[in-house]
């Protein structure tokens, strides 16, 4: 909630300050703050905290920005989690929390195997939750865990809203499954019995939680499921789709590499998120890889 | 250089460091050598090489026309470009034409551990032969029901001569060279496997890992495999922190946790069975099924209702490091992770690959002292990383198709590796001895007497 205020804010402040007539009402704000920040990030990945205090305080100037970092006390991977999902593009017609795949905290910190192991701190913690997606090789999403739990209710609110009946093992579920089982998947028999903890369950019940889209069966195992993110179906849709576009966007120009500040101005047909989310996914998972020239960040698609 | 031994000398470094120093050095140097060659006779992409573990002078390759091919790695063949180049062809072949050769591609390519007077291949067609290197004949042969993927033998055997084998049927065979019959087989994996390597460690333990993804830890005096790495159950760190006690819940959600925590599969799998029993509110009839299904298997093969995977695809490479203590899996998933074998657990170090084929298995190997891993990714792009941080030190570029394995010959420091281009390539350290001995003199040379 607080996030929605402070854009309205950042909003108004931006407007003014733009010079370029850049009027998509969806992607206003953030895109017009991800410039700058985008090329500060490519230099130091830490200042990247006070991008996230620019957007609550609005009225602080981007120079003013640096001198805060020093009063964040976040791990380095923390602090990257909440400034992309701060970043996160608004979507307008589906309710998608916001979540940040793990490709891009890769290429937004530098040690890699301190991601894995701050996001593996974070996970016991329950700050965070990782699902597996099925789009690609080794696609993990992460996403806040209070993010998560508000769309489950959504979920439940509009399951409500249809006369559904047996609503209550969505609070079972929240309240056994999600709280003791952090891996992203969960084996048929164990759901069954961590339900079970509060009266009894069929296999029914289980039913309604895959039509609802917290569920989803495993393809190679049938006695497994994953766990997922309500309706959200769409975007792993679009990701995929999107990816594909922004590499044959670059593989299309001649020496296969574009300026980043010409990439950002480029909307994508395929897919609902921008393109700077895709770029930083894209450059973790290698497939691009950003060069400093004289001119600016160059993003230069990799052989391999 | 002189500096150097100087310390040594006067006991400044210890006599590890000083080697270490410059073994590292060499390493970081590698290139492709100009200065040796291998002429590889095979007419197929090259599956397998193993350096002889006696003396480090025999290269055994294997490929995927049926050859196999022994090469001298320290003395060269003939000479060229005015005794520059040293040019190796390979000392004997046994290919297709051999009266007992395989028929199709050998997929893996083995010395006998304790000499080099029998070499092991593993092959398509079904088939697993064991020849005399003197005479080039094959003296035993055991028939397996699918085929061979890898093959392996435990270097520290004292009291058994048994090969591992593992094919795409999902059990691993043990055959025995003394008797020439199968000695046991062990069942646990649910699809075939791809990687075989005994442990550094104990001359008992087998491990395995398979296309479902699944790395197995055998003792083969037992049945049934003792642990099941799962990729979930991690440790921060070089060794697992001292256990906590976890806040009890509800009975089951304890009983949950501590699987989750727990190094035994075994025991977890036993108590979630009782658990679910004294537990009121579980229904009834999916408690019982559970007991029945699981009275009726054998204590020992409970481990094969443990579905835990290592890797989100199959498990193409293996490699233990040689002090036993860590194991290395590369998987199809374009992952390569870290397990601790005392703990079991994923040590979540981030080895930043590209790629990692997924139709073969790949053959990583480890140096010991600057603590590097080889790595063949993709095509032509063959990386060196620093084991504990992950991250890429070299890449070596020079295959013209996918580079299929590497070994390391920790005597010289040289890199052998082989690819589907047919070529095995040397990466020696570049620089001569001279320059070794030169580098640090420049900086010494001070003329602090002149005006």
């Amino acid at each position: 909630m607080k996030i929605v205020r402070a854009d309205k804010v950042s909003f108004f402040w931006f407007f003014e300050k733009e010079k370029k007539n850049k009027m998509k009402k969806r992607t206003n704000p953030e895109s017009s703050t991800s410039e700058a920040k985008k090329r500060r990030r490519e230099e130091d990945d830490d200042k990247v905290g006070c991008s996230h205090s620019a957007i609550e305080d609005g009225a602080v100037s981007e120079d003013q920005c640096l001198p805060l970092e020093d009063d964040l006390t976040f791990s380095d991977t923390s602090v990257a989690l909440r400034m992309m999902r701060a970043q996160f593009p608004r979507i307008d017609q589906a309710s998608i929390p916001p979540f940040i795949l793990q490709s891009q905290l890769y290429s937004s910190v530098n040690d890699r195997t301190q991601v894995d192991r701050e996001l593996e701190c974070l996970r016991r913690e329950k700050v965070v939750r990782v699902f597996k997606l099925n789009t690609g090789q080794d696609d993990h999403a992460i996403i806040f865990l209070d993010d998560y739990l508000n769309q489950v209710d959504r979920i439940v609110k509009r399951m409500e809203e249809k006369k559904q009946s047996d609503l209550e093992i969505f609070k079972l579920f929240k309240m056994h499954v999600l709280d003791s089982k952090l891996e992203p998947s969960i084996g048929h028999h164990e759901l069954l019995s961590l339900l079970s903890l509060g009266g009894k369950v069929k296999d029914a019940h289980i039913t309604l939680l895959i039509n609802a889209g917290l569920l989803t069966r495993q393809l190679i195992d049938p006695d497994m499921y994953w766990f997922a993110i309500p309706s959200t179906g769409k975007l792993w849709k679009g990701l995929s789709q999107g990816r594909n576009e922004l590499l044959s966007l670059i593989k299309r120009k001649r020496h296969k590499e574009m300026f980043l500040a010409e990439l950002e101005k480029k909307r994508l047909r395929f897919s609902p998120l921008d393109v700077r989310f895709h770029v930083r996914d894209l450059i973790g998972s290698g497939h691009l890889k950003t060069v400093q020239t004289t001119s600016g960040l160059i993003v230069r698609i990799l052989k391999d | 250089m002189w500096e150097a031994i100087k310390d040594r000398e006067t006991g400044r470094i210890r006599s590890n460091s000083f080697a270490n120093r410059f073994k590292s050095r060499r390493i970081l140097s590698l290139q492709l050598s100009n200065r040796k060659d291998f002429v590889s006779p095979h007419r197929g992409s090259v599956n397998s090489l193993q350096v002889d573990l006696t003396e480090g002078r025999y290269l055994l390759s294997g490929a995927a026309d049926g050859s196999a091919a022994v090469f001298d790695v320290q003395r060269a063949t003939d000479y060229e470009a005015s005794g520059l180049i040293a040019k190796h062809k390979c000392i004997f072949t046994v290919d297709k034409q051999h009266e007992n050769g395989h028929k199709y591609a050998i997929s893996s390519a083995i010395w006998y551990p304790i000499d080099t007077g029998l070499f092991i291949t593993g092959s398509f067609d079904h088939y697993l032969k064991v020849w005399d290197t003197n005479t080039a004949q094959a003296v035993v042969d055991f028939k397996m029901p699918g085929k061979v993927y890898r093959t392996a033998m435990s270097s520290m055997a004292m009291s058994h001569t048994l090969i591992a084998a593992g094919t795409e049927d999902v059990q691993v065979r043990l055959c025995d060279i003394a008797s020439g019959a199968f000695s046991h087989t062990l069942s646990g994996h649910r699809d075939g496997v791809m990687s075989v390597e005994w442990s550094t460690s104990s001359e008992w333990v087998l491990y395995t890992g398979g296309c479902d993804g699944a790395i197995r830890f055998w003792d083969i005096r037992r049945a049934g495999c003792f642990r099941v790495l799962d990729q979930s159950q991690t440790q921060l760190g070089f060794r697992p922190p001292i256990l906590k006690r976890t806040a009890v819940g509800s009975k089951l959600s304890s009983v949950a946790k501590s699987s989750l925590g727990g190094q035994n599969r075994l025991k977890t799998l036993q108590s979630k069975q009782t658990g679910s029993q004294s537990v009121k509110g579980s229904s009834s009839a999916k408690a019982s099924v559970e007991k029945s299904r699981q009275k009726r298997i054998h204590p020992g093969m409970l481990s094969t209702l443990d579905r835990a995977t290592a890797h989100y695809g199959a498990v193409t490479g293996l490699k233990a490091t040689n002090d036993g203590m860590y194991l290395l899996s590369a998987g199809s998933d374009s992952r390569i992770r870290l397990w601790d074998i005392e703990s079991g657990r994923n040590t979540l170090v981030n080895f930043e690959t590209g790629r990692i084929q997924t139709n073969k298995g790949i053959q990583l190997d480890t140096s010991d002292d600057p603590a590097l891993v080889f790595v063949p990714c993709m095509k032509t792009v063959k990386v060196a990383f620093g084991m504990w941080s992950g991250r890429t030190t070299l890449m070596l570029r020079g295959h013209y198709e996918s580079v299929n394995t590497c070994c390391f010959n920790s005597n010289d420091q040289e890199l052998y590796t082989s690819g589907s281009d047919r070529q095995i390539l040397v990466w020696s350290p570049g620089g001569t001895v001279e320059d070794e001995m030169v580098q640090d003199e420049v900086a010494e040379d001070k003329d602090n007497w002149s005006d």
